[in-house]
């Protein structure tokens, strides 16, 4: 049955594709499925992926009409370079020049599961199964290519009418209580600390102390609920950089040292 | 009083050990049987290798750490274990071979009560004729990164081939695995890129061919089938960052490959696809591949118990499925929980003594017949967290009783955090940080991948490079006991 073509900016070409399995009918009904896909768009190769389906499975149409499949494919040795000049349907009117090895050593499975290997000597067969394999793993041929090559590709894409959709990131979201509030405890136990500059009793001082003891493992707890509830938004915001977890640490991190060094210094002036 | 004895003191055996008698006080003993009189903090024998780290910077001596600790600890290695006694006594008891304490060559017997088999590998470079010299160590053709003295020799061979291209003699350099059943992929991917900022520094960039040879079937596999970088809402796979970072540095790869013969300067590979090849080098750093250390089991009588005990690679056999399946019916509740062995309820195993059920990675080989893929490593944060619920287990089967629930800490369901150094240096250092969750994937739980995408994380640059080094000195002050060691996680 013919499918749908994933086509930018779909992001669904960047999945890391699994390994197949299983060789029975639901394989190779997904080969047939690839096989119509491929008539239907008079397409020389595809990946399963471009059809939205995550697995290792690359289907080759050679010169005398049939159809190469190549099951888990993996290229375990690249000969030479060259630059190849490649079209793909996942980028629909966009020609490119990819560095590409000229000849290469692939070993795959066949639709039944016999490991199988192949030595491709033609560099326009090898640069298609190369970009093909780039697929399975996640990325398309403008990963291969600079920056600046990118961007111009993405912006004749979207004089064609083909624009990422953008996720609105927020610019508040309610994580942010959780940082607004630890950064005024943390100003709070800064300004205790100037506080012997001051003609205050021994009496407020030692209660000063006693309140930075309160402070810090109360920081410790709200940097704990930023992170579960932070992680409940990444969920939420998949593409909004600040949601992701690395940058949640950081914020964690930097909090929690900044309250551990002033906690240090009440210790030392006030204690 | 009951006694608990470790044998082993690495990542996994310290970590064990340390929260055992933490956990067990005074009232019981913890006995740690390692052949080593240093800790070893291996993540770091990399930085050894290039000569940015001294041996003394990685390692540190256990007699006081433990003295300290309060564990009675004894330079041997364990050679057997007789988990049923002797004629006459019923108590189990392992035997061990002094290596130290002036007691060298000296035999012993240990009872115990509880036993944790945490002795790691054992660095198996004769598995491949000519990386070994034919006695169990390293051959005269190559060098390692596995242990810090290796790391030293490493360096100072490095340290020729910088000279000799200093000098105008262009010099080949080979780093990966040397045999398609080696583990710690990671390592051999830090070393090389070490090196190759190492010769940029040193200016002989232009001089040096530094090659990647290993088993992986795609670059960036490391043993678990890869990691991923996550991408908007999706997850590209590691092989992407991986085939960028080399071919960035000029590195080209062999992949896929069994290394079954070394000589002087050359080195014979077959392939996947059942081809063969030689590469030559002038300097040339394989990983060995890993097997048990050799310990035997006895029955009562002296009989060999060794198979009961051990799987045929060497390794403790624990709660997982050994039943050989298919990689179609691989599920990740084959892998074990609790790490105890199933017939003796008092024997644990922790760290890369266990015998895992199967590989993480697609099983491949060649038509040949042979096994080319990586092994699962368990090494660095799964082995240290599985040492401390190891240790919990035992602690409470002898404060609660022997009917306490156990610990569980499964490789399915368990993240893992890789910080992999690609050049070291204050402003200049570079390393990969990737985070993956579980580290087996859980194909029923997580479709696909079976990997859990909002806990994927990936990113390279200078940061990474400095929280490497900030783990360095974490973990060596964690191993060495210092106030607020049990804070640190594993």
């Amino acid at each position: 049955m013919v499918q749908k073509l994933v086509i930018f900016p779909d992001e669904r070409v960047n999945i890391a594709c699994t390994d197949v399995r299983s060789f029975n009918q639901t394989l190779w009904d997904v080969i047939e499925d690839i096989k119509d896909t491929m008539i239907e768009h008079d397409l020389d190769a595809l990946a399963a992926i471009q059809i939205a389906y995550p697995y290792n499975i690359v289907l080759i149409r050679e010169e005398d009409g049939s159809y190469s499949e190549y099951i888990n494919p993996r290229i375990i040795g690249s000969y030479g370079k060259f630059d190849s000049v490649e079209k793909t349907a996942y980028y629909p009117g966009i020609t490119q020049s990819v560095p590409r090895a000229q000849r290469i050593k692939m070993v795959y499975e066949d639709r039944h599961g016999t490991p199988k290997s192949v030595d491709i000597d033609d560099e326009k067969y090898a640069a298609t199964l190369q970009r093909k394999v780039d697929y399975l793993f996640g990325g398309t041929f403008l990963d291969k290519v600079g920056k600046a090559h990118r961007e111009r590709v993405l912006e004749a894409l979207k004089n064609n009418g083909l624009v990422p959709e953008v996720e609105i990131c927020p610019a508040f979201s309610k994580k942010d209580y959780f940082v607004s509030f630890t950064d005024k405890l943390l100003f709070v136990m800064g300004l205790t600390l100037v506080a012997p500059l001051f003609n205050f009793s021994k009496e407020t001082l030692d209660t000063l102390y006693t309140l930075d003891k309160f402070l810090l493992p109360m920081i410790f707890v709200l940097m704990v609920g930023f992170f579960f509830y932070a992680q409940h938004e990444a969920k939420k915001y998949s593409q909004c950089s600040s949601c992701q977890i690395g940058n949640n640490i950081g914020v964690i991190l930097k909090r929690s040292l900044a309250g551990i060094a002033l906690a240090i210094g009440a210790y030392f002036i006030l204690g | 009083m009951a006694r608990l004895v470790v044998m082993g003191g690495g990542v996994s055996g310290h970590t064990a050990a340390t929260f055992a008698k933490k956990w067990l006080g005074e009232e019981h003993e913890v006995v740690v049987v390692t052949p080593n009189s240093q800790w070893n903090w291996i993540p770091s024998n990399i930085w050894v290798g290039i000569g940015e780290m001294t041996k003394e910077d990685v390692v540190f001596p256990l007699a006081p750490v433990y003295q300290k600790a309060g564990i009675d600890y004894r330079q041997a290695k364990a050679v057997s274990i007789n988990p049923k006694g002797k004629e006459g006594s019923d108590t189990p008891y392992i035997t061990i071979e002094y290596t130290g304490q002036g007691k060298e060559g000296q035999s012993e017997e240990i009872t115990y009560d509880y036993l944790i088999n945490a002795t790691g590998p054992k660095l198996n470079f004769d598995a491949t004729p000519g990386l070994g010299d034919g006695k169990g160590g390293i051959g005269e053709h190559t060098v390692s990164v596995c242990t810090a003295d290796h790391a030293v020799h490493a360096n100072l061979e490095l340290q020729q081939i910088f000279a000799k291209a200093k000098a105008g003699q262009r010099q080949k350099l080979v780093i990966g695995t040397g045999h398609g059943m080696c583990t710690c992929q990671g390592a051999a991917f830090e070393y090389i890129f070490n090196i190759e900022h190492e010769a940029n520094k040193a200016g002989v960039r232009d001089m040096v061919d530094i090659r990647w040879i290993s088993n992986e079937s795609f670059l960036g596999d490391f043993g678990i089938g890869g990691l991923h970088m996550k991408r908007g809402g999706y997850a590209a796979s590691s092989r992407l960052f991986a085939e960028s970072l080399y071919a960035e540095r000029g590195i080209p790869w062999t992949i896929g490959a069994h290394v079954n013969k070394v000589e002087e300067g050359k080195l014979s590979y077959e392939l996947l696809d059942g081809s063969t090849g030689e590469m030559e080098f002038d300097f040339a750093m394989l990983i060995p591949p890993f097997a048990g250390v050799g310990l035997k089991a006895y029955d009562k009588d002296g009989s060999d118990i060794t198979d009961q005990l051990f799987a045929p690679n060497g390794f403790l056999k624990v709660d997982a499925d050994y039943t050989p399946k298919p990689y179609e019916e691989w599920k990740a509740s084959d892998w074990p929980r609790t790490y105890q062995n199933p017939d003796f309820k008092n024997i644990f195993a922790c760290g890369i003594a266990f015998a895992p059920p199967h590989l993480i990675s697609k099983p491949m080989s060649s038509p040949n017949g042979t096994p080319i893929n990586p092994t699962p490593p368990r090494t660095g944060m799964p082995s240290g967290i599985i040492g401390k619920a190891v240790a919990h287990s035992i602690c409470d089967l002898i404060k609660k009783g022997e009917n306490a629930p156990l610990h569980e800490a499964s490789m399915a369901e368990m993240g893992a955090a890789c910080v992999a150094s690609a050049g070291k240096g204050l402003t200049t250092g570079t390393a990969a940080a990737l985070t993956v969750y579980p580290v087996v994937p859980d194909f029923d739980k997580y479709p696909g991948l079976g990997r859990d995408l909002d806990y994927t994380f990936g990113e390279i640059g200078l940061a990474g490079h400095w929280i490497k080094h900030i783990l360095h000195h974490m973990f060596l002050y964690k191993a060495k006991l210092k106030p607020g060691w049990t804070l640190i996680p594993e």
